[in-house]
């Protein structure tokens, strides 16, 4: 078969993978294994691959990933039974004293702290379940608070390497150190977060006022401070164990590049340190590791994997580094629009894995605004629609089932779509500013 | 989104409403003060024994002592407490006690309208057990003890066995947990009262759970370790219960001498164990208004005074 035919029989596969995950028909796992069962079988008989054992290879590349997942899964999972970050919630909650807007402000700022360090979706399943109560509490509207807290953390997963798993894919690919992530992506997620908070603060303001009289903030100030931050955290001693490996772990991530260490090597460190001094039943947290998402990342890295494999990437590459005409301004904008788009229609993670390996294809144009490119794009783009990300679908379904409000796409892109173009257009301007004033470090 | 999502937020929902609830239950249970103690009598032999708990607990804590006499029989001599010469012995001891007479035939209306009136906080009653109630007192507390705690709304300490010294049972209270939020709080508010006045230092606790509450694997490693565990070592198994206010009596300076077991409930006797002897504080919620069956076999299985908290 022609290269050019083997190109158009995997990229048509992979695009119906994408398809069936992006329109719902299978689950996304079982997309994912499907796609890669059939991919392997087609690349085996058609030669694609010497042989077979060259899968492993190629799943070989991204064990690494594998490996952050499933540590920082056990870490957080056992550091989330110690009743800490439910503990920080409720602090924090209580330090607003139940001032609607001061509680909208904080709650952003929680979720955007708490995906920072746990990632999306842990930090939205504490979050969404706080604003349930609390709105319920204080008779405060929900769709405010869930979309606010959605697009926080959006804007939080690219604070730090492990901060998301598009933003960890990438990481690693372009073998990103720590501190770069705390130069150039956390500045502009600080940005980020500033810029939704102005916008939805804006387009909330008549479901978002002041308590209207002194009477209306002492009922508020008094639920709030009911709250019993220590009855989530009864054993103190697990809570600050807990907080101590965390804190560890990530300072771990920080210096892994100086100990010439593997970020896997850290959160594995941490998992095991957590269920040494804190893992009541070992079995049941390793159950509850997310071997969904580890299956998921499995079928997709040998979907793309394969299809690197026929050159199709590398070929699509070549096309978009002459559309571009090496201009650096141009393909920064195109990455960025291109994967913020994308990740609006079909989940971040096929987009993020199908666009790293075009980066070391646009030969002639300098890598590093790329990957930071998509970096930004990728993560910011789920904000757009109700299904660009889980913490928008999260939000949505707790919108809908416990508070019985159904929000429409067109409602949703008002919000979610505009403060998504917002954040593209200063996300283009910053790294085309960052490289043209020479602020961005290179990769070695 | 995955079933397990939906799952985990519906937790995180019930942990922050738990949280708001052990919140609320706490604050009411710290401001909670013993004001008044109303002494009921039935004209039995144990009318003194519940004279005797009534007047230490006036006058420890200096507050009202209120005495029901049992209702009029109709005999020619009534039964039990001489009401004018008991009033004259406690002004005597300078207690302030005031007697109490109504009007009605049934014990438990006496009571409720002595509660209703007097507002007291604490109401001593005595057993029914040991009285000719024939096969009824052996297996319930009997109607008046039921129904007045049931409809009283107010917490009841049931008087067992003969007591020769009654500071002895209420300076040393034993605190059962069974993760009953608001009531927990409140027997715990009520031990750190009798503790205080009492000026004692050590409190016990016994934490009672099903057994399908924990892994068999955790059961059999940390049941019935005896009473010389920290309790922070038994602190997580509380789940939204008095947390608050036990940190807080943990942290207190001088911190109260905490002594803690865990035992399963449905084995628990606290006849058999080491906590004789003492007072044990029993919390519970009321099921459908009425009392569980666990109380009243407690009850029945010890002869030690118990305080009933129930919300």
């Amino acid at each position: 078969m022609s290269p050019t035919l083997l190109q158009l029989l995997f990229g048509s596969l992979m695009l119906l993978t994408y398809g069936l995950i992006a329109f719902g028909l299978l689950h996304k796992t079982v997309a994912a294994l499907l796609g890669a069962l059939v991919l392997a079988a087609l690349a085996v008989a058609l030669g694609v691959i010497p042989e077979y054992d060259q899968i492993h290879e190629i799943l070989g590349h991204d064990l690494n990933v594998l490996g952050v997942i499933i540590g920082t899964s056990i870490l957080v999972d056992l550091a989330g039974q110690s009743g800490l970050f439910h503990f920080l919630a409720i602090k924090v909650v209580k330090k607003t004293g139940g001032n609607p807007i001061r509680l909208f402000l904080a709650l952003q700022l929680f979720t955007f702290a708490l995906t920072a360090v746990l990632t999306i979706v842990p930090a939205m399943l504490i979050v969404s379940g706080l604003v349930l109560v609390i709105c319920r509490n204080l008779n405060l509207p929900l769709t405010p608070f869930l979309l606010g807290i959605a697009f926080a953390s959006n804007a939080a997963a690219f604070c730090t390497f492990a901060s998301g798993l598009p933003t960890l894919m990438i990481g690693s690919a372009a073998k990103i150190p720590y501190v770069q992530f705390l130069q150039v992506s956390l500045p502009f997620a600080l940005v980020s977060l500033v810029v939704c908070y102005l916008f939805t603060r804006r387009f909330f303001r008549t479901d978002l006022q002041a308590p209207a009289n002194e009477n209306e903030a002492r009922r508020l100030r008094q639920t709030v401070e009911a709250f019993d931050e220590w009855a989530l955290a009864p054993d103190r001693g697990a809570f600050i164990r807990a907080a101590g490996i965390l804190f560890l772990t990530i300072l771990g991530f920080a210096f892994a590049g100086v100990l010439h260490l593997g970020l896997d090597y850290i959160a594995f460190g941490g998992g095991v340190l957590m269920l040494l001094f804190h893992g009541k039943s070992v079995e049941k947290t390793i159950a509850k590791v997310n071997w969904t998402v580890i299956l998921f990342f499995t079928g997709l890295f040998i979907i793309v994997g394969l299809v690197k494999e026929v050159h199709l990437l590398d070929r699509i590459a070549a096309s978009l580094t002459s559309l571009t005409g090496h201009s650096v301004p141009m393909a920064v904008s195109l990455f960025t629009w291109f994967s913020g788009i994308a990740s609006a229609i079909v989940d971040n993670i096929p987009v993020a894995a199908t666009m790293i390996p075009m980066v070391p294809g646009m030969e002639g144009i300098p890598h590093e605004p790329l990957w930071w490119s998509l970096v930004l794009g990728s993560n910011l783009g789920g904000s757009a629609t109700p299904i660009g990300s889980i913490s928008c679908v999260i939000a949505l379904h707790a919108l809908e089932h416990e508070g019985g409000i159904k929000l429409g796409w067109g409602r949703f892109l008002a919000v979610g779509g505009v403060l998504t173009i917002i954040q593209l257009a200063l996300a283009s301007f910053y790294l085309i500013g960052l490289f043209s004033l020479g602020l961005m470090p290179s990769l070695s | 989104m995955e079933h397990r999502e939906d799952k985990q937020i519906q937790k995180n929902m019930e942990a922050f409403e738990a949280a708001l609830s052990s919140g609320k239950a706490a604050r009411e249970a710290a401001s909670f003060r013993l004001k008044g103690v109303l002494a009921a009598f039935d004209g039995s032999n144990q009318d003194k024994d519940v004279l005797g708990v009534a007047k230490t607990l006036a006058s420890q804590l200096h507050i009202p002592l209120f005495l029901l006499p049992s209702p009029h029989t109709g005999e020619p001599e009534p039964k039990g407490l001489d009401l004018e010469a008991t009033l004259e012995a406690l002004n005597r001891e300078q207690i302030q006690a005031e007697g109490l007479l109504h009007e009605e035939k049934e014990a438990f209306r006496g009571i409720l309208e002595a509660i209703h009136r007097k507002k007291p906080d604490l109401l001593v009653l005595p057993s029914p057990f040991g009285h000719d109630l024939g096969e009824l007192g052996q297996t319930t507390l009997g109607t008046v003890v039921e129904v007045t705690i049931s409809k009283g709304q107010c917490p009841a300490l049931i008087v067992r066995g003969t007591l020769s010294d009654p500071t002895l049972y209420l300076s040393r209270p034993h605190l059962i947990i069974r993760d009953e939020v608001e009531a927990d709080n409140k027997a715990l508010a009520i031990a750190e009262i009798l503790l205080r006045s009492f000026k004692r230092e050590e409190l016990v606790l016994t934490f009672l759970k099903p057994r399908g509450a924990m892994a068999q694997e955790e059961w059999e490693t940390r049941k019935n370790q005896g009473y010389d565990q920290a309790p922070a070592e038994l602190l997580p198994l509380l789940e939204g219960g008095p947390s608050s206010l036990l940190h807080r009596l943990l942290s207190q300076d001088p911190p109260l001498h905490i002594r803690a077991n865990l035992l399963p409930e449905d084995h628990f006797s606290p006849a058999m164990d080491e906590t004789g002897g003492r007072l044990h504080i029993l919390p519970f919620t009321f099921d459908q208004g009425v009392l569980p069956e666990f109380v009243h076999s407690f009850v029945l299985r010890t002869l030690d005074p118990v305080l009933l908290v129930g919300s």
